[in-house]
């Protein structure tokens, strides 16, 4: 076997400068290239690293605004529902007092209608009894009811305290005069009978004028200058009236 | 046909034979260099298909010299990477018509394995000092010293019989199927030959990586693994 030592030795430096070639212009570039390709990628992954990390930052603080703002609801809506609550017990306080004041009204407006009720049928009751007594009285001689009341008349004169009975005689004096209203015309008669009458319970002669005064239904009154004697249904009607107002029986019936 | 180990001359200069494994040697230099002159400007970081392709040959053998070595693959790469190329496309070479393989020539082969011997030897210094280095041939007991600097030179030589054997007896073989059949009953072995030129390839420079590996001595890889020196 032959071994060409120049083969050997031209092969060798051919691998040698195909070492160098290749080096430079394959494996070199090709190898700088990815190296390079990898610093990008790395640097894309550093990037994409860096960001995620902001983007979670960013995350994080969202939701720690979120939570801020679900406690900033919550906090709200516990207000708002304690003033609703509170509006609520104050309009149902003000609502309260309004019905208690629109009962009392009412009330009272409805005390007011029955005590005007109960004047009108008083008073229609009252005009019902007049007109039943005066029915009544037609029936009776004018002579018998003028005598009775004449009699009652006389006995209030008589009953009266002397310091008012001597204030009707001394109208005896010149130029007074006792009034003695009747609810009709008298006769002669019926007012001489009358001034007998008067004078027997006055204890003294007094100077009378008749005049006839229809409001007091039946009767008579005796006016003086600063004393009534009033014997009249008129007056007997306004008594009672005035009686039942004061006692407070009216609110009662 | 000659004879398969006979080197055919095809000039001279002066003293300097220039044989025919050494013209398809030029031819495959001037032909990566080629290559290589129209790759480079074209590399993008974006690549296109081709240059994926080749970025994917350049970083399986990054992988496989990191893999093998245990050691970051660059002060490598280029010499290893340069060795799998030439002897790949050398022994592809035969499907060129009137073309030999160089590899089928054990100048060549002895070449390669001088140049891997050499580069063990630097490579082993470099990365333990020179002293370092020369204690490794004690290794594990001193008696072993004459028998680490045989095997020195015969895993060299082991290095150049095999792609001598495997390369020069594919050729012969076509060379004697195609001078007793016809044209077309040598392919099927011709692309058993092609198979087995990519085989010898890698085997070739996988034992090159190996026997540097060994030299250079255990260390952490680039990533950090622990390893062993083959």
């Amino acid at each position: 076997m032959h071994i060409d030592w120049w083969t050997l030795a031209l092969q060798t430096v051919n691998v040698l400068i195909l070492v160098w070639i290749l080096g430079r212009f394959f494996f070199r570039p090709v190898t700088a290239i990815v190296a390079k390709r990898q610093e990008a990628a790395k640097k894309l992954l550093s990037d994409a690293s860096s960001i995620r990390h902001q983007a979670e930052e960013a995350r994080s603080q969202a939701d720690k605004a979120r939570a801020e703002l679900d406690a900033q609801r919550l906090r709200f809506l516990d207000q708002s529902r304690q003033e609703a609550m509170a509006e609520k017990a104050r309009l149902l306080d003000e609502a309260s007092r309004d019905l208690a004041k629109m009962r009392e009204a009412a009330a009272a407006a409805a005390e007011r209608d029955r005590v005007a009720c109960d004047s009108a049928m008083m008073r229609h009751a009252g005009e019902l009894s007049l007109e039943i007594a005066r029915r009544l009285l037609s029936r009776v001689p004018p002579d018998m009811a003028l005598q009775t009341f004449a009699e009652e008349l006389c006995r209030e004169v008589r009953s009266l305290p002397d310091s008012s009975r001597a204030g009707l005689i001394s109208m005896s004096k010149p130029g007074g005069t006792i009034e003695v209203l009747t609810a009709t015309d008298l006769s002669d008669e019926q007012k001489q009978y009358l001034r007998r009458k008067l004078v027997e319970a006055l204890g003294a002669e007094v100077p009378m004028t008749f005049r006839r005064d229809e409001t007091l239904m039946v009767g008579l009154e005796l006016r003086g200058p600063t004393t009534v004697v009033r014997n009249s249904w008129r007056s007997d009607l306004e008594r009672i009236r005035e009686e039942l107002t004061d006692d407070g029986r009216l609110g009662k019936t | 046909m000659g004879s398969p180990l006979a080197t055919k001359v095809v000039f001279t200069l002066g003293p300097v034979t220039v044989t025919e494994p050494v013209v398809v040697t030029w031819g495959l230099m001037v032909l990566l260099t080629l290559a290589g002159i129209l790759i480079r400007p074209r590399l993008s970081i974006i690549p296109s298909r081709s240059q994926a392709a080749l970025e994917a040959i350049v970083v399986a053998m990054q992988d496989l010299i990191r893999d093998t070595m245990r050691r970051s693959p660059e002060p490598y790469l280029t010499l290893l990477g340069t060795i799998f190329i030439f002897i790949l496309l050398a022994n592809w070479s035969s499907v060129v018509p009137g073309i030999e393989p160089p590899t089928a020539h054990i100048e060549t082969d002895a070449a390669l394995a001088v140049i891997v011997f050499v580069a063990v030897i630097y490579f082993g210094i470099r990365a333990r000092g020179l002293a370092a280095y020369l204690r490794t041939f004690a290794e594990p007991t001193l008696l072993m010293v004459p028998l680490n600097i045989i095997e020195t030179f015969t895993r060299t030589f082991s290095l150049i019989v095999r792609l001598f054997g495997n390369v020069m007896s594919g050729v012969f073989i076509v060379g004697i199927i195609l001078s007793l059949a016809g044209l077309l009953v040598p392919i099927p072995l011709m692309a058993l030959d092609l198979l087995t030129g990519a085989v010898q390839a890698y085997i070739f420079t996988v034992l090159a990586m190996v026997f540097i590996g060994g030299a250079v001595g255990e260390t952490r890889s680039a990533d950090g693994k622990q390893g062993d020196a083959a």
